[in-house]
């Protein structure tokens, strides 16, 4: 009988792959510690000039709407705040990182369009909640499927077999992987945010995102709004990280989220006002 | 209350603080819901920049009718029932998601 697989596993082969940035390790210790000051965050940022050149592209963006041009790092942290920022740092390095992996099983740019289209619906669901750090459900999008990356990178030849099974059994990819491997993309991001230490609401609701029901009493809304803008994303056809149907809606999530239907057309409106110039700026 | 450049003006957006030309004279009051045309005029007065409630818009454009007996309606709806096949159809939440994937699809189709 064959061994096998745990997430641990897919982590020891991916080697350095899934290795947190030290970049990002930096500017958390940075953020995390009451006595450093912004120009101290901004320094270290600043030490690593495509990021932040990457950065000020993206906090000058017509997403964040700001009237005058924000020239600085220093400048750009005073705006939108130490946290969001780097989350923001998480979001471009981890991007960054994986970006010209090559792969014969998986399409990257589609990845990263499905990973950019539902960060950006989740932050577009959070300002309609008027929540204080929609960058933090930007990025929950953003590494949402990089469980599911990971995978395709390190276990490629069970990933063909996930695939043949989901088509032959008429099954959705999560449930194939769970079949076939043992766990889902989702256990398996979820398992990877847990080794880079990072907040418990981002590895549960990664992990529970196709099962929402199951997550922490605290991550419920972050659960809730990552499986929603999931769907969105899937819905509007904006890439996909291997899954090529629209993943069922959990409803209970959805009245979590606390939304009427209506505004969908307005989550879809402007999350197609903003995918493409997200796209340029990452990819 | 935020300030946007013209260009990410949204249609029904509302206005926050008076628009008023280089010479004080007021162009529209706060309160006013904008619309593209407003964002014309402002640009032919010089204005670069208004003040709005809020970063998101309210509403959305107009929602096309779809013509069900189309050739592309048919098309569309076909390809969508097969992405939507393990949601369930009957959700009003799904529905709406249908829906306007359906209206994204026929847009693209009729103008490719």
């Amino acid at each position: 009988m064959a061994i096998r697989t745990l997430p641990e596993d897919v982590v020891a082969m991916a080697g350095e792959m899934a290795t947190l940035p030290i970049i990002f390790e930096r500017i958390n210790e940075a953020v995390e510690n009451p006595e450093s000051s912004f120009s101290e965050i901004g320094q270290i940022i600043s030490g690593d000039s495509s990021l932040s050149a990457r950065l000020l592209k993206i906090v000058n963006s017509a997403f964040y709407g700001f009237s005058n041009k924000i020239e600085t790092i220093t400048h750009a942290i005073t705006i939108i705040g130490t946290a969001q920022l780097r989350d923001l740092v998480l979001a471009t390095t981890v991007m960054e990182k994986f970006k010209g992996m090559p792969s014969e099983t998986i399409n990257m740019k589609s990845f990263w369009l499905h990973s950019i289209s539902c960060g950006l619906a989740a932050r577009i669901i959070a300002t309609y909640r008027h929540d204080r750090n929609p960058e933090r459900f930007y990025v929950l999008g953003i590494l949402h499927d990089i469980g599911r990356l990971l995978m395709f990178l390190n276990i490629p030849d069970q990933m063909r077999e996930v695939i043949e099974i989901s088509v032959k059994e008429k099954i959705i990819l999560y449930e194939a992987e769970k079949k076939v491997i043992g766990f889902n993309h989702a256990e398996m991001g979820g398992f990877l945010m847990k080794a880079w230490n990072l907040p418990v609401t981002l590895q549960n609701a990664i992990n529970f995102s196709h099962d929402p029901s199951s997550t922490t009493p605290e991550c419920v809304t972050e659960t809730s709004i990552l499986h929603v803008a999931d769907l969105i994303s899937h819905s509007m056809e904006h890439g996909s990280a291997g899954e090529r149907y629209v993943p069922p809606l959990d409803e209970e999530a959805w009245d979590e989220v606390g939304l009427p239907s209506s505004i969908l057309a307005a989550i879809v409106y402007q999350l197609d006002r903003h995918l493409d110039e997200t796209i340029h700026m990452f990819l | 209350m935020i300030t946007i450049k013209l260009k990410d003006i949204l249609p029904g957006m509302i206005l926050a603080k008076d628009v008023k030309d280089r010479s004080g004279r007021i162009l529209l009051i706060a309160g006013n819901r904008l619309s593209e045309n407003h964002a014309k005029i402002f640009r032919s007065w010089g204005i670069t920049e208004v003040c709005t409630e809020s970063e998101v818009s309210p509403i959305v454009p107009e929602r096309k009718i779809i013509d069900t007996e189309s050739d592309e309606y048919k098309k569309a709806e076909k390809e969508l029932r097969g992405l939507f096949r393990y949601t369930d159809m009957n959700n009003p939440v799904v529905k709406e998601m249908f829906q306007l994937s359906l209206e994204r699809k026929m847009l693209k189709l009729s103008s490719s």
